[in-house]
This record gives C-alpha cells, structure tokens and sequence, in this order.
C-alpha cells in the first residue's frame, strides 16, 4: 500500500504541454474513475488547475503504479510518454503526503501563499468521493490537508500580502480607510494596470467611480465597463474635489495634477486623500505627498510594497513548512496505527470466543440459573475480558508506531497465539477487489501479509 | 488588608500575563495567544468589577487615589473590551492596556494609599459622582490620545513609505481619526459635568478661593484645550495630524491637571 503523485506543474512543464494534458470539467469525472480501475491502483485524486496537473492514486506497489499512471496519461490524452515524462515528477509516501500538503498551503503555487488551490484541492477530492474513488487512505489524508491549508493561512500571515501592484494599492488604500463603500474612486486615463486598480477598488466595496479621459469616447467606453460616470478631462477640479482615491495612468507627458489643485480641494475634506499614479512620466506632482492627509503613491513605491510581501510570505512559508513537518509525521503514525487493527480485532475475537464458551460451561453445569443471573454473569466476565485487554491493545498500539514495528507486532501475535485467527479473518475476507468500497481499500493496511509462513505486517 | 494586597498582586499578574500574550500576538500572529490574551483582560475585569463593587459596600470608592486610579484602570480595560468587540483592533487594544497596566501598576507599588482618614465632608454623593464623572472623562481623554497617537504613527509610517509590519497592524487612519474624536466628544460632557458638580459642592462647602484654585483654573484650560478641538472638527477647519497633535497636547494637559491634586498644591488634594 504506497501513495503516489504522478503529476507536473507550472516550473517543471511549458504551457503548451500543460494546456494539451489538461483534464477538462466535463471529462474530470469520468478520468477520475477510470484512473480508479486503472491496474494496481487502488485510490485516485485527480488535481488539475492551469498552472499543474496532478494524479494522486493509492496503489498496491509502487513500480506498478507509477507505470500505470503513466500509461494512463498517455491513453488518456493521447501524448505519447516520451513527450511527457522528461517534465513528470514522481513522489512517493511521506514525500508524496508532503507534496500535497505543500500544494494546499499555497507553498508550491506560482504566487506562493495563494489560497485558491486549496479550494482546487478540495473540490477535486470532494469530487472523487462523489465518483467513489477515494477510500480510508485518501479521506484522511485530503481531509487533514485540507485542515491544515485552512490553519496555515489562519495562523500565518502567508496569504495576506498583496503580491501585485494593484492589489499594493488596494491594501494601502485599508491603512487610510477602513472600508471602501461610501468612498468614490476616480479613474484618470485608460492604462491597464489604472483599470485593474480601480477594479479591485470596486471589488473591495467601492461604490461611485468617476472615469475622466482626454478621449470622450474612451471614457464612456471604460465608465461602461466599470458602470461608472463619464466626464471629460476639463472637469478634473470639480471630480478631485469629490474623490477619495485617485487612480492616474494617463500618458500625458507632464504632471496633470499639481500641488495647488490639491491644496484648493484639501479644505473642503476631512478624510484622507490617496493618490495613487501608475503612469510613466507621472501625472501628479510628487511633492503633493507632502500635505497634511494626502498620500501620494507612484508605481516604484507600490513595487517596493511588493517586494516587501514577496519577503514577508517567504518568512511565513518557513513557519508553514515547519507546520507540514508535523503533519506528515502525524500522518505516518496514523497510517502506521492502522497496520494493527486486524491484531486488535483478532485478539478481541478471541477473547471473546474463550467467553462465550465458558458462559456455554456455565450454562451445562447450572441449568438452573435464571436469564437474569445468566446475564449478569455474561456481563461480568465480558468486563473482566475487557479490563485484561485494555492494557495489551494499548501497548500493540504503542507498538505499531515504534521503529521495530513488524518485529514487534508479530511476537505480539506469537504471545497471544493469534496466529489462526488471523489467518481465519484474511480467508473470510474477500479478496483484495477493485470495487472502492472503503473495507477493500484499506484491507492490505489492515491484514497481515503471510510470507514463507511468518506473519509479517506491512503498511 | 491581606486578601486586598492579594487580589492586587493577582490582577498585575494576570493583567501582566495579557500584556504579554498580546504583545506576541503582535509579533507573531497566534489566534491561541489573542484569546488568551483577551480571556485575560476579561478576567482582569472582572475582578477590578468584584473589587470595586466591594470597595461600594464598604465606602464611598474614589476617595482615595488609589481607589480612583483603579477605577480608571477599569474603565480602560472596559472601553478596550468594547472596542475589540465592536472592530477587531489588536493594537489598539495593547497600547491602550498598557496605559491602563502602567498607571495600575504604579498605582499598587508606589501609591498604595488607603488612608482612611477621609474627610467627613468627602463622604457625599455628591462628591463621589463628581470623582466618577472626571475619572471617566480622564478614561475617555485617555483612549482618545492612544488613539490620536497611533495616527500620527501610521500618517508618519505612510508618509515616509514604510511597508512594515507596524503599519500592517494599524488600522486605518480615518478609522483612527474617528474614534479619537469619538472620545473626546464622550470626555468632554463627562469633564464638565463633573466640574459643575465639584463647583455645586465647593459653594455648598463653603471652600473659599475657589476660581483661583490651580486644580479649576487647569480643569479649565483642560476644557478649552478639548473645546477648541472638538469646534474645529466639526467645522472641518483642522483634520489630520494638526488634529491629532492638538489631542495629544490636551492629554498632556489633562495629565498636568491631575499631577495638580496629587502634588497638593490645590485643595484636591487627597486624603
């Protein structure tokens, strides 16, 4: 039982092979499955956004798997392997349940801290659990990958920081207010990166935008786009003076704002005034910045503020690798909890057949004791069955997450004499199917592995 | 004597505590140490709450200026309490408790003063709304400058183009502004009312000289320093960093005013 991730992403394969191997919404379901009742797999996952193309699949060994995997891709797409395997990475167990975790926090992300591939990542395993192709393996581990995406951005500053110079001023614009409905933007020019400014002013709440363009006809084609109000650019006074952010990006080869404009409006407000200039020359006279409650910002400060970020979510990413460390430790002492399950349940099995027997003695040789003494009866020695387990199930347990594990488990069996029983559970059990209930996925970490009649345990 | 010097060291522990579950929530951001943080300030509360509702049964409270200065420290563990719950300001509600920690701590350690040689003319109602209205106003006033002063911080930080994490925990400036003048328009009803009362009681008392008083003549200009920022807010004459110095020299104004009776040169002087 190995877990593996065949996959590529946006370092390690161009654009043109991530768009041709890219899984479509349509086809995502019907992939998934089929990837499921590929040989040798035994769980799937399929994560497939722009910038990666990712297979998680649980398999029985993991040369097959990988194999597989491949394959699978291959057929799938109809690429051959030779064009994409050189751009493949392939991890396997702790670093594959590692992979993932970095893949949910945003770490291995084109932005790192971005959070919208954890929502990817979920939706992709919500939507293998609809098409049932995941089991115990891939429910736990998406589950607690999931959690610890949400608590990495919780408990971290690693998304928080805005990484573009549009979003810069946006979240320099929450230092002057503390909200943005109620305030008016006004647009001057039509440069892209001022419309995509004001954009996410608008999406963060701004309410009334003003556009002012030297081209009448482009400012009432931008106002249009933004549902904003048009005005020429004879009417920059008038719009200033109801502004509470200006966005600038004209090509005007001069300043079109000037310090005294500004100081003319400056008595009739009491809010800041954020002045935001993104063109090249630039449009507002820097010395502006100087008056009191107005704040100039021009393209070079609002890089700084990203570079600053960029820093700032390499700090955080540090304290989130340490977070996945432990995540994958605690996930390696889950699945290896599990290889002793069957023992537990053989040895529980046993000990209650040996007291099911005696109350059958005790039966024979008093039959005239009455139902309810009889039920006492069996609800003590059930007790005293229970009490002497505890403690051994405890240390079996103890055991599984030890170095010496398999050593361990199986001298375990030998005390317990539980060798039969245990033989007898994996003879009742189906033989491992590909069917993806949740019982045949996890049976090969729940059964001993009988090899050159030793019992040895194997996760 | 005891169990009160007890309950004095378990406050400035767990006031202390607070502080510094704060203060690395600042650093370091950590949900467990926020609410630690804030379960401690509650708690802190709340015994400054018991306490002081102890103090009623057994005397007039806001004698002494031990007892006054304690319930200045809970009105600002109160009012911070308020603020983070209406809008999430962990900064705000750092700097403005470790105001209210200062003056409690030097309130226990240096001024441990529960004479109770009050004067028989103290002990009037009179007198001891007179006390709860400025102590409240000095409160307000306080948390307006805390408030005042953090906005000079950011307008400093924003105009010289620092992007550090300082500045990430501000909130914003006009927020800031807002709740500045906010309390000092909450202040400033409470100083005057409580200037009357105490003007109402000196007559009844008889206490002569009493406009030549240095406490009136500060409690005064503490008034006007407040009156003229809150005129030129409204008429939307200063804003920004002018208003927000001018807060700050009214602070230092009040606390000048409130060094007058402890120092005795006026006849507030404590008991």
């Amino acid at each position: 039982m190995h877990i593996l991730v065949v996959g590529f992403n946006h370092k390690t394969a161009p654009v043109s092979l991530r768009e041709r191997m890219a899984f479509s919404e349509d086809e995502w379901g019907k992939a998934v499955t089929r990837l499921r009742h590929t040989k040798s797999i035994l769980e799937s996952v399929i994560v497939s956004t722009c910038n990666r193309m990712e297979l998680y699949v649980i398999c029985d060994q993991l040369h097959t798997g990988e194999y597989y995997a491949k394959t699978f891709l291959e057929e799938w797409f109809s690429v051959p392997k030779s064009e994409f395997v050189d751009h493949l990475y392939i991890k396997q167990n702790d670093e594959a349940v590692r992979h993932l975790f970095t893949v949910v926090c945003g770490l291995d992300s084109m932005v790192i801290g971005e959070t919208q591939i954890l929502g990817q990542v979920r939706d992709a395993f919500l939507k293998a659990q609809e098409h049932q192709t995941t089991g115990t393996m891939f429910n736990t581990l998406f589950r607690q990958a999931i959690t610890l995406g949400k608590r990495a951005h919780a408990e971290t500053e690693l998304g928080q920081n805005a990484v573009s110079v549009s979003y810069a001023a946006v979240e320099l614009g929450k230092k002057l207010f503390p909200a943005f409905s109620g305030k008016t933007v006004l647009l001057i020019g039509a440069g892209e990166t001022g419309k995509l400014t004001a954009k996410h002013f608008q999406a963060n709440g701004a309410d009334r935008m003003i556009v002012l363009n030297r081209t009448w006809e482009k400012a009432r084609e931008v106002a249009a786009h933004f549902g904003a109000e048009a005005r020429p650019l004879t009417q920059l006074h008038q719009s200033l003076r109801e502004a509470d952010i200006v966005v600038s990006s004209t090509g005007a080869p001069g300043a079109i704002i000037t310090r005294e404009m500004i100081k003319r409006v400056l008595p009739e407000r009491s809010s800041p005034l954020f002045l935001i200039d993104i063109a090249v020359p630039r449009d507002i006279e820097p010395d502006v910045h100087e008056l009191d409650n107005v704040y100039l910002y021009d393209i070079d400060d609002l890089q700084e503020i990203v570079a600053a970020n960029l820093q700032l979510r390499e700090q955080e990413a540090e304290k989130v690798r340490r977070m996945i460390e432990e995540e994958v430790r605690d996930f390696r002492d889950w699945v290896q909890t599990l290889g002793v399950v069957p023992l537990i349940t053989a040895l529980r099995e046993k000990a209650l057949a040996i007291q099911e027997e005696t109350m059958k003695s005790i039966e024979r040789k008093l039959p005239d004791l009455t139902e309810r003494e009889l039920r006492v009866i069996r609800k003590h020695t059930k007790s005293i069955v229970n009490q002497l387990l505890r403690d051994p199930i405890m240390r079996a347990k103890e055991l599984a997450a030890g170095p010496d594990r398999d050593e361990a488990l199986e001298m375990f069996a030998h005390i317990f004499a539980l060798e039969e029983t245990l033989k007898k559970q994996q003879a009742e059990k189906p033989k491992q199917a590909h069917a993806p209930s949740l019982e045949n996925v996890a049976a090969p970490l729940r059964h001993p592995v009988f090899a050159g009649g030793k019992v040895t345990f194997r996760s | 004597m005891f169990a009160e010097r007890w309950v004095y060291d378990l406050i400035i522990y767990l006031y202390a505590l607070g502080l510094l579950f704060a203060f690395a929530d600042l650093l370091h951001k950590n949900r467990r140490a926020n609410q630690l943080a804030l379960s401690l300030f509650i708690a802190v509360w709340m015994i400054q709450t018991v306490f002081i509702a102890f103090r009623l049964f057994e005397l007039f409270p806001l004698m002494t200026p031990f007892d006054s200065l304690f319930f200045y420290s809970w009105a600002i563990v109160a009012l911070t309490l308020l603020i983070n719950w209406l809008y999430r300001m962990d900064l705000v509600v750092f700097s403005a408790n470790l105001v209210g920690f200062a003056v409690l701590a030097i309130n226990f350690f240096v001024a441990r003063d529960t004479s109770r040689h009050l004067s028989r003319l103290l002990l009037s109602e009179l007198v001891f709304v007179h006390v709860t209205m400025a102590f409240l106003a000095y409160a307000a006033f306080s948390l307006s400058a805390v408030f005042a002063i953090l906005y000079l911080i950011g307008d400093h930080l924003l105009k010289q183009k620092k992007w550090n994490r300082l500045l990430r925990l501000l909130p914003s400036l006009e927020h800031l502004q807002r709740l500045s003048y906010g309390f000092s328009l909450i202040g400033m009803p409470l100083l005057l009312s409580a200037i009357i009362l105490g003007v109402i009681w000196a007559y009844q008392t008889n206490i002569g000289g009493l406009w030549y008083d240095p406490k009136i003549i500060g409690s005064l200009i503490v008034v006007l320093l407040y009156a003229i920022l809150l005129y030129q807010r409204a008429k939307q004459r200063w804003h920004g960093r002018r208003l927000a110095w001018w807060n700050v020299v009214s602070f230092l104004a009040t606390l000048v005013n409130y060094w007058i009776s402890v120092t005795g040169f006026s006849f507030h002087r404590w008991m």
